[in-house]
């Protein structure tokens, strides 16, 4: 029964989502939007049993002494203080003060500092090692003159050669990666569906 | 291993006697695998569980030895009237039932016939009348059946070891049998004998209880199965293959030998080029710097040369030909870490709507969206203090689930929003969304990401059943993952924001004033540019080059 409820639940419930994306009747859709529903009450849920246990790893690992053990008090403290302010005070502009002033520079940070890597990536890869190089230096520099605002003046040529490189090879190599994933969407949805894969139980 | 089949006693490899009752062992076909503990046929090499090796005997061979075996070659054997006679005699016979015999344990060990022509032809004399034929023309000489075989007794085994079979039993046999019999029997007995002996010691069990795998090609006895424990205790340890011995040799070899002068070499850069090395990535780092803060002091050089593309050119258009009160949906889909790169787009499109007063409803399904979209209406608003909250747009808000929130739109838009993100105002309260029943009442709607699959998720989820079409404003490291999508034309069209600020502010006119931004980007691309084709230029030219 253990392995019974959850399969049924879960091939009636896919079944009527697959039925509701083809079927457009009001009764269908007025369940199918239920089901949604519930969907994202249980993925609050798994966000509330996700920040929990986050807390209790933390905890034990200040508790015990562990290395790191600094930084996770700091995450802790972190966490419960963003959320003790966006309970308590919601509106008061602490929150947006947090985001704007500590959480935004953080990322940005992190992110800026992405210009210096590809810089001295660009410093050792770009190199001719061989005709796969050659190829890949090539259709780099092209990329990237094309990204200059004053590509076309330029060269008119530029914008052009990445339309080219973007439409073509790019796209042919994306529709392949998009129609596998596709496929193996289907193979995986059917699995599920014929209780084949118990991923929920 | 081998089991005493009387006792069962595992006796050692290459026992004669069993150890624990004294019955013979020798020829007996069972071995036990040292892995796993299976009964497996005497001559199998490997088990047939778990195909584990099996240790045989020195000396003896898993299969038999092909050249031993002779290829068969039909004979005709001259008979007499008598013996003609007597063979239709025979056959006439009814045949004895099966139950009557002793039941066969193995295939190996019941067919002493099958075993006896692989050793014995090379004894056997050639009648004088015996000649080939051709195969066409061989009579069909059906193969010894197991059930017609009848080993033969404990006496006649002892008479034909000794040599002693006496003169009446010889004339008691079918004139056939004496006249297909060869010349030299006595020679023949020893190995009659050994095939026999087993068949011997395995019929003690058979006999007080007929075997049900009576008759199934090499299967092994019910009851050792049964009675036997599943897994046999594993070996202490077991002597090493000599290919491990090899292994260990050659990763002995590998792991001490000292790496060549070449390698050593080229791992290890003289001090020269390590300064150079470190000083190089401090100047790149210096310029990259440089690209980045320059730009914020002299902006606005390269505005002269941004050419907008055509499908920035055609997006400013389409906005710029909304009414005034057109509904449009922006979904501010990024995180801060690329907030730099499509915030300016962001602003140059909001500023644009916004002078143009049309109404703007912002979602986000990702929970820092919200507070980014704050920070751009803060700016326009600053800057626009006639665009009101409320009245011309709304933020409603971070919109959890993924797939199924974005489900869920396609509801109701009072059933997904209950109320608004700022001043928690039904929808129908607030003059920015009051005409807003569902998706399909806004005339556009924007997606400005930073996440390809954020935007197949609004494909799948909200186009396929809304056939609404989206603008995308992305940034240029996903834009080439987007492509297919804009060519199938599930996208209206899709903007790099890298670039595609500065190309919208010049398209639609407003104030230009991401310009310093696009400088700095130009510079750094062409920092980048400048670092690939010098450190090409010294590798070519310093000859480095891996050969």
């Amino acid at each position: 029964m253990k392995r019974v409820l959850p399969t049924a639940a879960a091939i009636v419930c896919g079944l009527f989502a697959l039925v509701d994306f083809f079927v457009p009747h009001p009764l269908i859709g007025s369940l199918g939007a239920k089901l949604v529903e519930g969907v994202m009450i249980l993925a609050a849920f798994a966000l509330l049993a996700g920040i929990l246990n986050l807390l209790g790893v933390h905890a034990r690992r200040s508790s015990a002494g562990q290395k790191g053990r600094g930084y996770s008090m700091v995450l802790t403290a972190a966490l419960l203080g963003t959320l003790a302010v966006g309970v308590v005070a919601p509106e008061s502009g602490a929150i947006s003060w947090i985001f704007g002033y500590m959480y935004y520079p953080l990322q940005s940070t992190m992110a800026a500092l992405l210009a210096f890597f590809v810089v001295s990536a660009a410093y050792r890869v770009f190199r001719l090692r061989n005709g796969e190089a050659l190829v890949m230096l090539v259709t780099s520099l092209l990329v990237l003159l094309a990204q200059l605002p004053f590509s076309r003046a330029l060269a008119p040529f530029l914008p052009l050669a990445r339309e080219w490189i973007l439409t073509v090879p790019v796209t042919a190599g994306m529709r392949g990666i998009i129609l596998g994933t596709a496929l193996g969407t289907i193979a995986t949805s059917l699995r599920i569906l014929l209780a084949v894969d118990h991923p929920y139980a | 291993m081998i089991v005493c089949p009387a006792c069962k006693h595992h006796n050692p490899e290459g026992a004669k006697l069993c150890a624990a009752c004294g019955r013979g062992l020798e020829g007996f076909a069972y071995r036990v695998c040292p892995s796993c503990g299976a009964l497996n046929a005497a001559r199998h090499a490997f088990c047939h569980r778990c195909f584990a090796e099996l240790t045989l005997a020195e000396g003896e061979s898993p299969i038999p030895d092909s050249s031993l075996v002779k290829p068969f070659t039909p004979v005709i054997v001259s008979l007499g009237e008598e013996a003609l006679q007597e063979l239709k005699r025979i056959e006439e016979l009814p045949t004895r039932p099966a139950a009557a015999e002793p039941t066969p344990a193995t295939p190996a060990t019941v067919k002493p016939e099958a075993q006896a022509p692989l050793e014995a032809p090379t004894e056997r004399p050639a009648p004088a009348e015996v000649a080939p034929i051709a195969p066409a023309e061989a009579p069909e000489i059906a193969p010894p059946s197991v059930e017609a075989v009848a080993p033969p007794s404990e006496a006649e085994i002892a008479q034909l070891a000794e040599g002693t079979a006496g003169p009446t039993e010889v004339a008691a046999q079918p004139p056939t049998m004496m006249a297909a019999q060869p010349t030299a029997p006595i020679a023949e007995a020893p190995i009659l004998a050994e095939a026999a002996a087993p068949t011997q010691a395995e019929a003690l069990p058979a006999e007080a209880t007929p075997s049900p795998l009576e008759g199934v090609d090499e299967a092994l006895p019910l009851e050792p199965v049964v009675t036997l424990p599943h897994r046999a205790p594993r070996r202490a340890a077991r002597p090493a293959a000599p290919t491990g011995d090899y292994e260990a040799e050659l990763f002995q070899q590998v792991a001490v030998e000292r790496a060549p002068l070449q390698e050593g070499a080229q791992e290890v850069l003289p001090r020269k080029a390590q300064v150079l090395s470190r000083v190089g990535r401090i100047v790149l780092c210096l310029l990259v710097l440089l690209a980045a803060l320059l730009p914020h002091f002299t902006g606005g050089q390269t505005g002269f040369f941004v050419e907008p593309r055509e499908a920035v050119r055609t997006f400013a258009q389409e906005l710029e030909a909304l009414p005034a009160e057109a509904e449009v949906l922006l979904s501010f889909d990024y995180s801060p870490t690329y907030a730099d790169e499509l915030d300016p787009l962001a602003l140059a499109v909001v500023r644009h709507l916004a002078r143009r007063s049309v109404r703007m409803v912002v979602m986000s399904t990702k929970p820092e969206g919200i507070g980014l979209a704050e920070g751009v209406y803060r700016t326009v608003t600053g800057e626009l203090p006639s665009y009101l909250y409320g009245e011309h747009y709304a933020l409603l808000g971070y919109l959890p689930g993924q797939e199924a929130g974005l489900r869920a739109l396609n509801a109701p838009l009072a059933e997904t929003f209950r109320a608004d993100h700022v001043q928690s105002h039904p929808l129908g309260e607030l003059a920015a969304t009051s005409g807003l029943a569902t998706l399909k009442d806004f005339d556009l709607v924007i997606i400005l990401t930073d996440d390809s699959l954020i935007l197949r998720r609004w494909i799948e989820q909200v186009q396929s059943r809304n056939d609404i079409g989206f603008y995308a404003l992305v940034t240029s490291a996903i834009e080439p993952l987007l492509v297919p999508y804009q060519q199938s034309g599930q996208l209206r069209t899709l903007i790099p924001a890298a670039t595609g600020a500065a190309e919208y502010e010049v398209a639609s006119a407003v104030k230009p004033a991401t310009l310093p931004q696009s400088d700095a980007y130009a510079a750094l691309f062409v920092v980048l540019l400048v670092t690939a084709i010098v450190t090409n230029v010294l590798y070519i030219t310093k000859g480095e080059r891996v050969k």
